[in-house]
């Protein structure tokens, strides 16, 4: 995140900032800190990208459809494959895969990882529950 | 004068405006902001151009700079959660752009014949991203040799290069059949060249 600063003193953001809770206590503590009795916090509501839509069914992620998404493939070929938006490849890639390649790190897992090391990440994490991981 | 610390539905924060301070205190708050997220990726830029849009006044859309694409690719230690509170963005952002991003990482990783659960997890960041680079500079390189060829194949279509065509043909007593099978075949190759372009810059990094 960038930090503007200019040659007249003023200091700002480049853009809003996501904090967590724990977070924006401690920057308001901060300020509050260092501009005392200045700071006034204020709630705001946000302006989100418009999306439209959408008529798309949840489908659940079988362990098959997991596997590949360890591997190497392309989001492109993978939506193919499976039948899915890219989006939702990309969205499922995003979190699953760095969540299991941490598990599988710890676990002392290689790579390619088996379908067995993918069920048993599923299981004990609780990743996907009431999930069918039979295979599918 | 009163400062606004403004606070989003969506978990976004912002000033109410650019705030004066003194270099002591800017220094103060960088470094403050260096402890909040991840400190290689709170970079100060200087600017005489603040922007007047606060958060509520529009979408913001805020660029992916290389110190996060490297947070980001730290697939084997960190999670989207972690992530979230280390370089500032939303889990959404953080989950789609490392979606968008780890095909990439584990197909040239899989090529270099990497290892990513034994190897050194920052060589191989580096390692990707000196390749993303290059990938890049390359990138360039192909647009503009692509814009050279159009320029190319523009100039044989035109109406003069036929008239020149006749021309030359009369001058030097040539066969002008011959000379627009030969324009026509430099025309499909540059065609062609510029094909093959588009196909290397729609690959990704």
């Amino acid at each position: 995140m960038k930090v503007f600063f200019s040659s007249r003193g003023f200091v700002d953001f480049e853009a809003p900032v996501h904090m967590s809770d724990s977070q924006l206590d401690r920057f308001i503590a901060f300020m509050q800190e260092m501009f005392p009795g200045r700071i006034e916090v204020r709630d705001v509501d946000e302006k989100t990208k418009e999306g439209g839509p959408t008529e798309s069914k949840i489908k659940d992620w079988g362990l098959n459809e997991l596997h590949l998404l360890v591997g190497s493939g392309s989001n492109e070929h993978i939506g193919k494959k499976l039948d899915r938006t890219i989006m939702s490849v990309k969205m499922k890639r995003g979190n699953f895969v760095p969540s299991f390649m941490v598990w599988a790190k710890r676990n002392g897992c290689s790579l390619p990882p088996r379908k067995e090391d993918l069920k048993r990440f599923v299981e004990e994490t609780g990743h996907y529950e009431n999930r069918d991981i039979s295979g599918r | 004068m009163k400062i606004g610390i403004l606070v989003g539905d969506k978990g976004n924060v912002d000033l109410d405006s650019a705030v004066c301070m003194t270099d002591a205190q800017k220094d103060t708050f960088v470094s403050f902001l260096k402890e909040l997220f991840s400190p290689e990726i709170v970079i100060e830029t200087r600017t005489e151009e603040m922007r007047d849009e606060r958060i509520g006044d529009k979408f913001f859309f805020r660029e992916w700079h290389n110190e996060e694409y490297e947070k980001l690719l730290e697939i084997d230690t960190k999670t989207v959660e972690d992530l979230v509170e280390e370089i500032g963005r939303s889990w959404m952002s953080v989950n789609i752009k490392r979606g968008q991003f780890i095909p990439d990482y584990l197909e040239w990783i899989s090529r270099k014949g990497k290892n990513l659960m034994t190897d050194d997890t920052k060589k191989l960041i580096e390692g990707f991203m000196k390749y993303r680079e290059s990938q890049k500079q390359g990138k360039k390189i192909l647009r503009q040799k692509k814009k050279k060829l159009l320029e190319k194949l523009e100039a044989l279509q035109s109406p003069d290069r036929r008239k020149a065509l006749q021309l030359n043909a009369i001058i030097n007593k040539l066969d002008l059949k011959e000379l627009i099978e030969e324009d026509n075949k430099k025309t499909t190759e540059i065609r062609k060249m510029i094909l093959d372009i588009d196909n290397k810059l729609d690959e990704p990094y």
